[in-house]
């Protein structure tokens, strides 16, 4: 909001420059965004946060002026002593409220005989000056007292309402009313209105009716003063879609005492600026609340602020601030303080804690480092990811970070799902419509983005989370981990270049060294058929998948013409893994290991698994270790064919091996190997 | 067959070795003596026609000189082959002008990094690391935080909220289910199972309903911290946050401790740190005001320690927020927050 300096004045001497007070009220909880000069007056721009609904008006913030400078608050010369003496109360005119929750106060002063013209120059540039248009001089005179006081004041042409009545009430269902701005309203029950005896003429807190609108021609006028339901004004201005100076403030909370300085000052200027007289006064609504008493602990404040708090410090500070204390008459260390209503914020000791503490300054606030309060943990889940992040970073893969929200279309890809997507209520957009239950159609989306940008080798991975609906449960949240892999590797192997494609087998290697790393046993890649997705299991447990989308899928992504791997794994069992590993000490071999080699020819499509599950199944306790050690095909090796090497690493605990002990177990399983059928030794 | 020097082999080969002046000529060699059908496979061939007795002795030293052997030709090899101990690069031997060989390393994602930088800080005075779900109760994210549903304090927080499967919202027992629109629903989560004394940090994603441009995000990341004790003081915040803003942007940084309203820690902060650009000079970064905002904080509220079951008399406490992304852009002076999220791999590389 804009305050003007001069305005400011008018309630508290101000020595200090406007960059000074500009900089107090900042360290008060005022930030000041920019001073502006302008015309002898300086134009503070101040962000009020949205608990200090007093402080959106001049003299609300001439108050925090008052108290941060030091200087006292005083009402303008002549306000609240020398009052216009209304003639009648309640005559020839009734106020009618459906509901004193929805308008818990409503004032209605009826002044006849009004002059209604341009205004003086110092209220129009007044005005003008923090960024209102002047319009006539009583609709400025509103605004005045608006931005002076803060209650919003709304002035109706008196003869335009019929019946001699305003009733406060829910719209009905589909009347209609034509605003201020000229935009034509179908308002809902949702909606609170004024209405005279046959019509709406007004939204209640939001804005006034173009029929009623005070005009040059006006010579009667209500001066409303109100107080209307916050979340009503609310809703109501989310429904037709006008926020107001009016509505802003009603949302964040009027009170009475704020409504009347409004309404007498309006009323005094307008007897002098208009001239007429106010002959009836109405008031309807609830009881108007007592002003609220909260103790105040001094040594509970010096404790929780670690500053010495004298009395006298705190009665000037909260008094400077317009809360009238008091003494406890049986403790010393309580205050009584009594909170003016339009301190609605100030509820408890931590809201005069927070009064004390801005006043008196932050920056004077010792700082001091704390005792140690937590326990030591060891390795946790989130050291165990970033272990991860860089174990995986080592082996090339680039970690991105993708939305979570993804558009509908993205569930199609992969087929499979742990559960029902769970959609977004209120979507900004198509593209952030459901909550992904797979990270892999963001990686494909940056496989696809950074082939575009003719970026080749793309190694990605995340660790994010997927959401789905199940039967049993509404919602499940799980962490996964997602690799991507596309491209070829281009690499120097000191003589030349060398290049591979990246496939699957990239994606199985860090997977495997990960796994190895966790300490999760008896990991196994599956793949049920030639071009099905391969399964990623430990033990029994299937942890998640390697894909290559089809063509399709593929193009779906706007990838052509190549081939991309996907994968994602759940990523629990593999933290629980780690973070329950407890590594032992292996004595190292005492005895020298013999290695045999096995060369053989087999059919392609047997897998190099069966090769290995044999050898271990024959070799008994000594064969330690198989290995593959040369695969190729050839001249040598017939049509559909591959020639493997296979070593056999054989090993005593109690012993050196000798040749003779090893012959008949290596014999055994070349020749376990050699009945297997499209096998043959070579 | 007669006694065979090893001796007299091994001396020729170390001439030999020694006088190789190509890597040519020095792999013949190597074939020569170490290959399949090489000098020292023909004394293993002889081994069986020795007698007995000497056959053992024999294949030591075979073996003693093939190891001896190796070493010499590896050596040989480093140290380019060629007359004298080195011949001139590009000749024929080594350029180390060649590119080195390696697994070029991948990145992690610049986002982890500056989180894994704050908790680190954290963590060195005590604060123990939580993460928590994203999927969120209305009753974590706004009522058990002291944030009343239909105040207008609700605005900052603007929230997607979960759909059910036959319309409307979908529930909990805690109410509502929502994206979690800060990492502050922790408090409640860690305080009901927990008992102080507490020091916690928690980093994460949150979501709210922003149109995407240079500076929002739909999605973002946030690190909550809290501490709760006894006698926890607001010297303490002051303590913890001071010592986290210099060990992030450097010791010589001014800081400032504004007043400012959140519904859930009373007092409450906003803590500016002097222009990283201009040095408080005023420049576009900081809106000409020399100061930047990075964190929210504050006391913790009662009414926050009352819903979770703590006595507001016995404990105090205070919590922070930041934005991490808002962190990382100022730090690398990076002016879009879309690129965080673009993954462009020449963007990753970069951190």
């Amino acid at each position: 909001m804009k305050f003007s300096y001069n305005w400011l004045k008018d309630f508290v001497d101000i020595k200090a420059d406007a960059e000074a007070l500009a900089q107090k009220l900042t360290m008060a909880g005022h930030e000041v965004g920019s001073v502006e000069p302008l015309d002898g007056d300086f134009i503070l721009e101040a962000e009020i946060t949205s608990n200090r609904a007093d402080c959106f008006c001049m003299s609300g913030m001439a108050r925090e002026a008052a108290a941060v400078l030091g200087g006292k608050f005083k009402a303008p010369a002549g306000f609240f002593k020398d009052m216009p003496k209304i003639s009648k109360v309640s005559a020839g005119f009734s106020v009618s409220l459906d509901s004193a929750v929805d308008c818990p106060l409503y004032t209605a002063t009826l002044i006849k005989g009004v002059k209604v013209g341009p205004s003086p120059e110092w209220l129009r540039r007044r005005l003008e000056s923090i960024g209102c248009r002047s319009i006539n001089n009583l609709v400025d005179i509103t605004n005045y007292a608006l931005f002076e006081w803060g209650a919003p004041l709304h002035a109706f042409d008196l003869d335009k309402l019929s019946g001699g009545r305003v009733n406060v009430r829910r719209a009905r269902q589909g009347e209609t009313l034509v605003t201020i701005d000229g935009k034509k309203n179908i308002l809902t029950p949702e909606i609170l209105v004024i209405a005279d005896a046959g019509r709406p003429v007004a939204a209640a807190g939001i804005m006034g009716g173009a029929e009623s609108e005070v005009s040059g021609s006006t010579v009667n006028v209500l001066l409303e003063g109100a107080i209307f339901d916050p979340v009503l004004v609310r809703k109501g201005r989310q429904l037709m879609a006008a926020q107001t100076e009016a509505s802003y403030r009603f949302e964040r909370g009027v009170d009475a005492e704020r409504v009347r300085a409004s309404v007498e000052r309006a009323l005094m200027l307008i007897l002098s600026i208009c001239g007429g007289s106010a002959e009836v006064r109405v008031q309807k609504g609830a009881k108007i609340p007592r002003r609220k008493q909260v103790r105040f602990s001094l040594s509970r404040a010096e404790t929780l602020l670690n500053i010495k708090l004298p009395r006298k410090l705190a009665s000037k500070i909260l008094s400077g601030l317009g809360f009238t204390v008091g003494k406890s008459a049986s403790d010393p260390d309580i205050l009584t303080v009594e909170v003016p209503l339009y301190r609605k914020d100030v509820q408890q000791q931590a809201d005069l804690e927070e009064e004390i503490a801005r006043i008196y300054g932050y920056d004077r606030i010792p700082s001091v480092q704390p005792p140690v309060v937590s326990g030591l943990s060891g390795l946790t889940a989130w050291q165990c990811v970033l272990e991860i992040k860089n174990l995986l970073s080592g082996q090339g893969f680039n970690e991105t970070v993708t939305y979570s929200l993804v558009d509908r279309r993205s569930l199609e890809f992969p087929a499979e799902k742990p559960g029902e997507a769970i959609e977004i209520l209120n979507p900004l957009s198509r593209e952030q419509e459901v909550l992904r239950t797979s990270v892999m159609p963001g990686l494909l989306r940056c496989l696809a983005y950074n082939l575009n940008q003719k970026q080749e080798e793309l190694r990605l991975f995340e660790i994010a989370d997927i959401y789905y609906r199940t039967a049993s449960a509404a919602r499940n949240e799980e962490r996964v981990l997602a690799l991507a892999v596309c491209g070829t590797r281009r690499y120097f192997n000191g003589e030349t270049f060398r290049e591979d494609s990246l496939g699957p087998l990239h994606i199985k290697g860090v997977l495997e060294m990960l796994f190895a790393w966790a300490g999760l046993r008896d990991c196994s890649f599956r793949q049920h058929s030639v071009g099905m997705d391969i399964s990623v299991y430990a033990g029994k447990e299937r942890l998640g998948e390697i894909i290559i989308p089809n063509k399709k899928q593929a193009a779906a992504a706007d990838i052509k013409n190549r081939i991309v791997v996907l994968a994602e794994i759940k990523l629990e069992p593999v933290l629980r893994a780690r973070l329950s590993l407890q590594k032992k000490f292996r004595k190292l071999p005492l005895y020298p290991a013999i290695i045999r080699d096995i060369s053989l020819s087999l059919r392609e499509e047997i897998p190099l698994r069966e090769i290995f599950t044999v050898a271990v199944q024959s070799g008994g306790v000594l064969l330690k270790e198989v290995k593959l050690t040369d695969i190729y095909k050839g001249e040598q090796i017939s049509p559909g064919h591959k020639g493997l090497t296979v070593s056999c690493v054989y090993r005593s605990e109690e012993k050196t091996l000798t040749e003779e002990e090893i012959a008949p177990v290596h014999a055994g399983i070349v020749d376990a190997l050699s009945v297997r059928p499209g096998v043959s030794l070579r | 067959m007669s006694v065979i020097d090893i001796d007299a082999v091994q001396k020729t080969a170390e001439e030999e070795i020694a006088g190789a002046d190509s890597s040519a000529s020095l792999e013949d060699l190597q074939n020569k003596y170490l290959g399949r059908k090489g000098i020292l496979s023909g004394l293993t061939g002889v081994i069986p026609t020795l007698p007995v007795e000497e056959r053992a002795a024999f294949g030591k030293k075979v073996n003693a000189l093939k190891n001896i052997l190796l070493a010499a030709f590896e050596q040989k090899k480093a140290a380019g082959a060629g007359p004298g101990a080195r011949i001139s690069v590009g000749q024929s031997g080594m350029d180390i002008s060649l590119p080195g060989i390696s697994q070029p390393a991948g990145s992690v994602h610049l986002i982890t990094q500056v989180a894994e930088e704050i908790t680190g800080l954290f963590a060195k005075m005590g604060f123990s690391v939580e993460e928590g779900p994203e999927i969120e109760s209305e009753f974590n994210n706004f009522s058990g935080l002291n944030i009343p549903l239909e105040h207008p304090s609700r605005d900052t927080f603007d929230t997607f909220y979960l759909k059910a499967p036959g319309g409307g919202t979908l529930e909990s027992g805690d109410g509502k289910l929502l994206l979690r629109s800060h990492t502050s629903p922790m408090q409640i989560r860690v305080m009901r199972a927990k008992k102080p004394p507490l020091a916690v940090v928690v980093p994460g994603r949150v979501y709210r309903p922003d149109a995407v441009d240079a500076s929002h995000s739909f999605m973002f990341n946030q690190l909550e911290g809290f501490l709760v004790d006894k006698n926890v003081s607001f010297s303490h915040l002051k303590g913890v946050l001071e010592a986290f803003a210099r060990g992030i942007f450097g010791e010589d940084i001014r800081l400032r401790f504004r007043p400012h309203f959140f519904p859930f820690t009373e007092p409450s902060v906003e803590m500016d740190v002097s222009c990283i650009i201009c040095k408080s000079k005023g420049c576009p970064l900081c809106g000409r005001k020399g100061w930047l905002e990075i964190l929210g904080a504050g006391m913790i509220h009662p009414n926050v320690f009352r819903n979770v079951g703590y006595d507001p008399g016995k404990y105090s406490g205070f919590a922070f927020g930041m934005g991490v992304d808002r962190i990382a852009l100022l730090k690398y002076g990076i002016d879009d927050i879309r690129l965080l999220f673009q993954n462009d791999i020449r963007f990753l590389r970069q951190f």
